[in-house]
């Protein structure tokens, strides 16, 4: 019976070593807008004003991302500097949704994906009391 | 602690990650679970032929009855902590938010119910 306890805790120790390792960036302090690289300071430009009043662990998300930045394409690039404010701006269960809508979109074949791209295009185009009316039925039934 | 309190914590642990993980690994999550009670069950069969036929070894046979459930068990264990690190390598948060914002779809496309709604039935297929 000890045996199987001592296996037991060995187990709940090695569970919980998986996420405190992964997170073990948050234990240093996250660095202040005027601590960042001219190189960081260049890719997260948009976020000059509001930079140390962001939490520390989203202050440490944002230089993960500015460190993978110059690997990215100039589109791709492009797009991230323009979204990075208005992605900031939401609120933790917008950023939630929106990443388990990415999630179920990622998982989908390419020409599904790209079916989808046509499709936001078309959605576009819709009258507003039909987008509303869309709205509502997601509301509705989630 | 006791043994009910670790399997306690255990359960709660798996209870509180489960949410996140991809349905395809709860899938596979699912028929491992249904092969080792099905294991489980063969196993505890077996023992109860064996306590009835060697009372005299019973403190041999137990100790090694716990190990026949120890060794499955903690393969997958050891299986799930892989799924798990498996899982955070390929979509690590920071990843996945720089991916999200790279995207060619917009980021209102993420954001608005409606266009949810209006891909709904392509996001089940």
């Amino acid at each position: 019976m000890d045996f199987r306890i001592a296996a037991g805790l060995a187990f709940v120790g090695l569970l919980t070593v998986g996420p405190t390792a992964g997170h073990a960036e948050g234990t240093f302090s996250a660095p202040t807008w005027g601590q960042l690289s001219t190189q960081q300071k260049e890719i997260l430009q948009p976020f000059e004003r509001d930079w140390d009043s962001l939490e520390p662990e989203r202050r440490e998300r944002w230089l993960v991302i500015a460190q993978k930045y110059p690997s990215l394409s100039r589109a791709q690039q492009r797009r991230i500097q323009n979204r990075m404010q208005h992605w900031a701006s939401l609120t933790p269960q917008q950023r939630a949704e929106a990443k388990e809508i990415f999630k179920q979109i990622q998982h989908l074949p390419k020409d599904k994906r790209r079916e989808i791209l046509q499709k936001w295009l078309e959605y576009e185009q819709f009258p507003p009391e039909l987008k509303d009316a869309l709205r509502d039925a997601r509301t509705r039934h989630p | 602690m006791n043994e009910h309190e670790v399997g306690a914590r255990v359960a709660q642990y798996l209870d509180d990650t489960v949410a996140d993980l991809d349905p395809r690994i709860l899938r596979r999550l699912q028929t491992a679970r249904e092969s080792a009670v099905v294991r489980a069950r063969e196993r505890e069969a077996a023992g109860r032929i064996g306590w009835s036929s060697g009372g005299a070894h019973l403190s041999g046979h137990s100790r090694f009855g716990a190990a026949k459930i120890l060794v499955p068990a903690t393969a997958l264990l050891v299986a799930l902590v892989g799924i798990y690190v498996w899982q955070e390598s390929m979509f690590p948060p920071e990843t996945e938010e720089l991916e999200l914002l790279a995207d060619e779809l917009p980021l209102n496309a993420y954001l608005d119910k409606g266009f949810h709604q209006w891909i709904s039935a392509s996001l089940q297929d």
